[in-house]
């Protein structure tokens, strides 16, 4: 077992996004908030209520928690009511199988559900219970890139609607900007950033939000409009700046260019590097450069040059593409 | 009878053995698959020294006026000895390959052990549950070694068909195959069923 030291104490009336890179201790989080793991040492109180420490362990069944799997874990031998029904105490189940659209599921058995369906039934299994807490385990993971889209926005407007508290633990910025709008980014068992989607986009506040984000984050020494970045090169600015600075880059304000850059483009700024990796991303590509900086292009632009990994490129952007925060000096 | 004892105390101590992680779980095990390996004859003979009126606990069974060797009784314990130990790897195997993360979410939805064993983890191993139970029968069934030291050959009382057979042959033939025909359409038919129930569960248990 691995060792985290997680110290926090959200304040969250509604869904919040966990976000982070894999065995970050996303989903260790969610386990121990549920009683499925037993922390070594800590404090757990939700709503007032001390689920652990100071010799209090209350077992997994007694803490009123409504936990979607990441594969949903419906039981495969009962069908949708049941499966709803299991946690409902006796209670009528009906209103809520209405509410989510799954009413003319009732009789199915889990293996006949599409992943959508599936996760309704799993977040209303999580719902009948009457949780104080909803704990999301990469609710959008185990569906294919065409579904995501929509069923977040689903999911999105029902966890709005329950006006409960949700930890929605997701390793993908773009999939927790979906469901949730707040957003923590926990790193190594640390929660580096909290805030709005757009803060975190517009202000990350270590290089991995910033990676994580997708927001290119260049760290140099700005005198007026010119920084010398510490991976060597410059970048212009719009605007004048002094000291240490981050200097912020949307994905989608980089060009990219093989060979020399054009030099009759309005952009100003010229960035060499090779082609790490590229992937889809949405209608879009999305290419990695070895000096970290990411580029968006278009499915169209990444086939009608060709590019592949290993590809030596030009990134360019223009100087009112960049965004400026002053930063410590290291 | 002796499946009944088999699955009814099997069932539990399988679900332990696969689902949990303590100290002497493989020793536990081992101990519980020991007749598999041991001559039944010799398992016979251990039964005796246990349960014999001369063995361990032949005193206490005596206080208590019971008496075990040579009744139906001790066919039923020879049998779940000796066949106890099929089960009990089908139902560790089962439950083994058991999907975790529904046990979890039994529990999370307010299920306590017991519920979440009964509702969830039986019904989903008992494809496994139901090929351990008729594999263990049909060894039951053919038990001959441990029975005959631990059980005797009463007539009536503690002749089993194996042994019905073994004392036909050497006194009227022809009543000794019928029997052996018999138990051989009868095993055949168990294998053959529990071959069938394992395919349409596509369980992942090992058949023996």
């Amino acid at each position: 077992m691995r060792e985290f030291t997680l110290e926090l104490s959200l304040t969250c009336d509604g869904p919040l996004a966990v976000a982070g890179p894999s065995g970050a201790g996303k989903s260790t989080l969610l386990r121990l908030l549920a009683g499925l793991d037993t922390p070594t040492h800590g404090r757990i109180e939700v709503d007032g209520e001390r689920w652990f420490g100071g010799g209090v362990d209350l077992p997994a069944e007694r803490r009123r928690v409504g936990f979607v799997f990441q594969e949903y874990a419906l039981f495969p031998h009962l069908d949708v009511r049941a499966n709803v029904g299991f946690g409902a105490e006796g209670r009528p189940v009906d209103d809520l199988l209405e509410r989510l659209g799954i009413a003319r599921l009732a009789r199915q058995r889990p293996g006949r559900l599409s992943g959508g369906e599936r996760q309704r039934v799993a977040l209303a299994r999580a719902l009948a219970r009457r949780p104080k807490l909803l704990l999301l385990d990469e609710p959008l993971s185990a569906l294919d890139p065409a579904t995501r889209g929509t069923v977040g926005a689903e999911l999105a407007s029902i966890l709005r609607e329950s006006g409960l508290p949700a930890l929605v633990v997701s390793h993908s910025f773009d999939d927790a900007a979906v469901i949730a709008p707040q957003m923590a980014v926990i790193e190594r068992g640390r929660i580096t950033q909290e805030g709005s989607v757009d803060e975190l986009l517009a202000s990350p506040a270590t290089p991995f939000v910033a990676q994580f984000a997708g927001t290119n984050h260049l760290t140099g020494n700005a005198v007026g409009r010119l920084v010398s970045l510490d991976q060597g090169g410059e970048v212009l600015l719009a605007e004048p700046h002094s000291g240490p600075v981050a200097v912020l880059i949307a994905p989608w304000e980089v060009t990219l260019d093989k060979g020399a850059p054009p030099p009759t483009g309005s952009a100003l700024n010229h960035i060499r590097g090779r082609v790490q990796r590229l992937g889809p991303f949405g209608s879009r590509v999305r290419v990695v450069l070895d000096g970290g900086l990411t580029a968006e292009i278009t499915k169209d632009s990444a086939e009608r040059m060709g590019l592949a990994t290993g590809d030596e490129v030009v990134a360019s952007f223009k100087a009112t593409g960049t965004r400026v925060v002053s930063r410590a000096p290291n | 009878m002796a499946l009944v004892a088999m699955v009814v105390l099997g069932t539990p101590i399988a679900h332990l053995i696969a689902l949990r992680r303590f100290p002497g779980r493989d020793a536990l095990l081992t101990a519980f698959e020991l007749p598999l390996v041991l001559p039944p004859a010799v398992a016979g003979i251990g039964l005796l020294m246990a349960f014999g009126r001369r063995g361990l606990l032949g005193d206490e069974l005596d206080a208590l006026g019971l008496q075990i060797p040579y009744t139906k009784l001790a066919v039923v314990m020879a049998m779940a000895f000796v066949a106890s130990p099929l089960f009990i790897r089908q139902a560790v195997a089962a439950f083994d390959a058991l999907d975790r993360d529904l046990l979890a979410a039994a529990r999370t939805l307010g299920a306590g052990p017991a519920r979440t064993f009964w509702r969830v983890a039986v019904p989903l191993a008992r494809g496994g549950l139901g090929a351990g139970a008729a594999l263990a029968w049909a060894r039951a069934l053919g038990e001959f070694g441990a029975t005959i030291i631990f059980a005797g050959s009463l007539s009536g009382v503690t002749r089993t068909a194996p042994i019905e057979i073994y004392l036909g042959i050497s006194e009227n033939l022809d009543a000794g195959l019928a029997t052996a025909a018999v138990l051989i359409a009868v095993s055949a038919v168990i294998l053959f069923s529990v071959k069938l129930l394992v395919r349409r569960r596509a369980s992942r248990s090992v058949l023996l």
